[in-house]
């Protein structure tokens, strides 16, 4: 097909758009974006390495046009395309065009509510929930656009994966006991058969939530992956991975103060059908509660207990975000061996290539030294604790504070190599304010600061059993407007790590096969500074230096740093 | 009656949920600081990795001689301090035929080693043969030897069910190709000394690469017709499960560590008698050529992969393996990445076997 043609059908394509435009039915909305990185790359490590490149450019402008569609009061189409031209790609050569997002959703009976195509689909943090990265949270100003731009591209919603399939909602009011019912179901394909030896893989997630005397809620959610019988012709290999959940959420006073409290308990089954060596894994349980209690508006205080056993498995709940086997976009590859250089801070804070968009059956590899306790969030097989957390939260006459500070205390359920439990302990800090007002300054200054501490023991032969793993992570962040919408922008994030791990590696079972045997006398550190030009709520830009260096005192000749230039325009419409 | 009985009670209910709730929170948290220990070890017991290596029985063979063409076999017992990574050759003192075994487990009596008469690495075990077992150990030099084992007479060597080629025809029509640059040398009897692994002759891919020069040095490609000697364009396989068909040669390594092997599969998409290189798949399998000597090499169709290089088969009509539309197999040597200069490797008796892989 040629140009020409092609150009008349996507004029006759349009028509029918136009013509609903005219009658409203039809909104426009979109993104556009321009991104340039231009850095360097030196260090101890880089002095023996006659490979890597020492300068490095990249770049991209990006489009996204999106169609709100209304063809009637009860249905709805969503549609957004893409278009990608990286810097390198000119006259066209790196242009390429995709469909970003699309979905069509509606009211049947005016009472359920449905949505085919794309879906942005959450549960609960045991069975199909997306939680938040490394190093993702109490980030400095500084850091925001580019933590927007990876949640935007990835469709990190409320901790919301991106799925396609169908979904279907609908719900009752029933008396004053019986409150209301609501019930959700999805559909959603989650691997594509290769009609051969890979079948069909199903994800189908049930809730049912009550409402019960006002305040109780009483919830049951099921998630079940599934691959489907004789969607490849030549195997008859079956996983299966089942949670089913049960919580309730209830509110109350005593006295003038209110509570909170939540709970979810269940179980997951995992089965493995017609495939060579697969063992029986065994249910595992879990269960969670909170309790938060407001003394005051600005106080809360949150006591949590968690226990996850460690068979089990939750295909939607365990999946990472951030994915350290990824390869980064500038730098992919050191030393005359060229080996992948593994992900340091400013790979993961600023590179969408880390981010992951898809649920994983294994349990994904994690690096200890951003996150050793949790890293597969609340439903982090092996675990068991409690965390307390305190927190202030005012709007006062000097104007918004923000502080909490938690303590977590973890142990393990069951010794990995040995009999001895790894214990894990974690003390953390953040405070957020617009200091400004303290001063009656007119112009805003934004101060932030956090501090996290994290401990691992184990017990045991020592350079065999015995663990001691000290981690820590400060952030800190200043922003202050020179001018109306015109900000100096500084940030520091300091990672120090100190002491051995043995990290599992597991088969495609997730069974523990080996431990890798790693020390660390690690300083890391990210220097960010530059400036932010907010043309509006949605619209900015970003002119900023970048320093990071890696250096393991135990490894000095690996030590290396990158210093980057970075420009970042973002604008949603 | 009963219905307001039953609104008392839930009214009752209701207003004993919220200290029945907060029973249950107190509850939890008690079985939670009980923090129970569960006795049962995830993984592998470190001291089983990590601890000291040390070799507790030696390694013995169950027998002293052994007829495998009578179908005994030879178990291998023998126990280590630790699990760690281990290579066992069974070596013929006289053929230098090798049989390997690789695992990680301690207890060789809990998880003994069988050895059947086959082999890893060519030629073949001979009748009267004296072999002895060698474990060699990857993170550390320790060598371990058994007593020998007198091989009264040898296994005899199976049936493949598709002979590809013997390379015992000089005069068959392979169509062969290279870089420009390179130098080529086809079917060679007894090539620098080597002989082949069975009857007289083999064929050998050879080439020099230039520092700049691209990793293909030359190819040879052999059409399923005439490698069949049937009237067919195509192989005529038993199944059409490209995870039941595995192909199998032996392949031999100079110990250059610079060669690199891709055994590829053209599909005939569209079964015109035609292989079109920019519209029809070729799936392939690649290996590096890391060894000295001969190795016998098994994959199965379903191990393939799609050709990656632009234009040539990396683009399938039919979208997916079709074992009943190879019209030919094509043998490419290329150059590791990062290597230069000559390389070479040969194959002999290249084959296709159905449900298991060729054990000779």
């Amino acid at each position: 097909m040629n140009k020409n043609t092609r150009y008349v059908i996507y004029l006759f394509l349009m028509l029918p758009i136009t013509l609903l435009a005219q009658e409203k039915k039809i909104d426009f909305f979109g993104s556009g974006r321009f991104a340039l990185n231009n850095g360097s790359i030196g260090g101890a490590l880089i002095d023996s390495d006659t490979i890597t490149p020492r300068k490095q450019m990249r770049g991209a402008t990006l489009f996204d046009l999106g169609f709100h569609i209304k063809p009637s009061a009860e249905t709805e189409i969503k549609a957004i395309t893409r278009v990608t031209n990286d810097i390198n790609g000119f006259w066209g050569g790196g242009i390429v065009m995709n469909v970003r997002e699309l979905y069509l959703r509606g009211l049947l009976l005016k009472k359920f509510k449905y949505q085919v195509g794309d879906l942005n689909t959450r549960m609960t943090p045991f069975t199909l929930y997306n939680r938040e990265g490394e190093l993702s949270v109490h980030n400095p100003e500084a850091l925001n656009t580019f933590s927007e731009v990876i949640a935007y591209d990835k469709f990190y919603g409320e901790n919301t994966w991106r799925q396609q399939g169908a979904q279907l909602d609908f719900g009752f009011k029933f008396n004053e006991i019986v409150n209301s019912l609501n019930v959700k179901g999805m559909i959603t394909k989650n691997r594509q058969t290769d009609y051969f030896s890979t079948p069909d893989r199903l994800f189908s997630g049930t809730s049912i939530d009550f409402t019960l005397f006002k305040n109780l809620g009483l919830h049951y959610n099921l998630a079940h992956v599934f691959d489907v019988r004789e969607s490849a012709m030549f195997s008859d290999a079956r996983f299966s991975n089942t949670v089913h959940s049960f919580g309730l959420t209830e509110s109350f006073f005593i006295k003038q103060f209110q509570f909170k409290l939540s709970g979810e308990a269940g179980f997951s089954k995992v089965s493995y059908e017609n495939i060579l060596a697969a063992p029986n894994i065994p249910t595992g349980n879990f269960a969670t509660a909170s309790l938060t209690f407001n003394p005051s508006k600005a106080w809360h205080v949150k006591l949590h207990a968690n226990r996850v056993e460690t068979h089990f498995r939750s295909m939607g709940a365990q999946s990472r975000r951030v994915d350290f086997n990824a390869v980064a976009s500038e730098y992919s590859y050191y030393t005359n061996r060229e080996s992948v250089r593994p992900a340091n801070m400013l790979d993961i804070l600023t590179d969408g290539n880390y981010y992951n968009l898809f649920l994983t059956p294994n349990l994904q590899g994690f690096n200890p030294v951003y996150e050793n306790i949790l890293p597969y969030g609340q439903a982090t097989p092996n675990r068991q604790g409690v965390q307390a957390e305190l927190g202030f939260r005012s709007k006062v006459q000097l104007g918004l504070f923000v502080s909490n500070m938690r303590i977590s205390r973890y142990n393990e359920i069951s010794g990995q190599g040995t009999l001895n439990l790894r214990n894990f302990s974690e003390i953390q800090w953040d405070a957020n304010s617009n200091i400004n007002h303290f001063y009656n300054g007119k112009r805003r200054l934004n101060l932030s600061v956090f501090y996290r501490l994290q401990k691992t023991q184990r017990e045991g032969i020592k350079n065999i059993e015995e663990i001691q793993l000290n981690t820590s992570q400060v952030k800190f962040g200043l922003s202050y407007e020179v001018v109306p919408k015109l900000h100096l922008q500084m940030g520091l994030l300091l990672v120090q790590a100190k002491g051995n791990e043995f990290m599992p590696s597991r088969n495609a079972f997730n069974q523990v096969v080996f431990y890798e045997r790693s020390n660390y006398d690690l300083n890391e550190t990210l220097f960010l500074g530059g400036i932010n030009y907010q043309f509006s709520k949605h619209n900015s830009l970003k002119i900023q230096w970048q320093q990071v260096n890696w250096d393991n005192a135990l490894l000095p000749q690996n030590q290396y740093a990158i210093n980057r230039l970075s420009v970042l325009y973002n604008l949603f419409f | 009656m009963q219905l307001i009985d039953f609104r008392c009670f839930i009214i009752y209910f209701s207003r004993t949920m919220k200290k029945l709730l907060l029973i249950f929170t107190a509850c939890f948290l008690f079985i939670l600081s009980g923090c129970k220990k569960d006795t049962a070890i995830e993984g592998p017991e470190l001291v089983d990795l990590f601890g000291e290596f040390a070799l507790l029985e030696p390694i013995r063979a169950s027998v002293k001689s052994v007829n495998f063409a009578n179908q005994e076999q030879v178990s291998f017992s023998g126990k280590l301090s630790i699990r760690t990574q281990w290579t066992m050759d069974i070596i013929g003192l006289n053929s230098g035929a090798i049989k390997t075994f690789i695992g990680n487990e301690k207890d060789f009596n809990a998880f003994p080693i069988i050895w059947n008469g086959t082999i890893t690495y060519a030629p073949f075990f001979r009748k009267n043969e004296p072999c002895v077992a060698r474990l060699r150990f990857e993170n550390y030099s320790d060598t371990i030897y058994s007593d020998t084992i007198s091989i009264t007479d040898i296994r005899p060597t199976p049936s493949v069910d598709i002979l590809i080629d013997d390379f015992e025809s000089p005069q068959r029509p392979y169509n062969t190709f290279t870089e420009g640059q390179q130098t080529f040398n086809g079917t060679s009897v007894n090539y620098q000394g080597v002989s082949p692994t069975e009857k007289t002759r083999f064929y050998v891919l050879a080439g020099n690469r230039g520092p700049t020069a691209s990793l293909f040095l030359c190819g040879m490609n052999l059409s399923a017709r005439v490698s069949q000697g049937l009237g067919s364009n195509y192989f005529s396989f038993a199944t059409d499960n490209p995870n039941n068909i595995y192909f199998n040669a032996y392949v031999y390594g100079w110990g250059d560590n610079k060669a690199e092997l891709s055994i590829e599969f053209q599909e005939d998409d569209n079964k015109d008698g035609i292989y079109q290189p920019a519209q029809e798949g070729a799936y392939n399998f690649r290996l590096p050529v890391n060894w000295k000597g001969w190795k016998l090499v098994s994959f199965s169709y379903g191990d393939t992969r799609i050709s990656t290089a632009g234009g040539f088969g990396n683009v399938d009509r039919t979208g997916k393996k079709d074992p009943d539309r190879i019209i030919a197999t094509q043998f490419l040597l290329l150059s590791q990445a990062g290597t230069s200069g000559i390389t070479r490797v040969g194959i002999d008796y290249a084959n296709f076997t159905y449900y298991k892989p060729f054990q000779p």
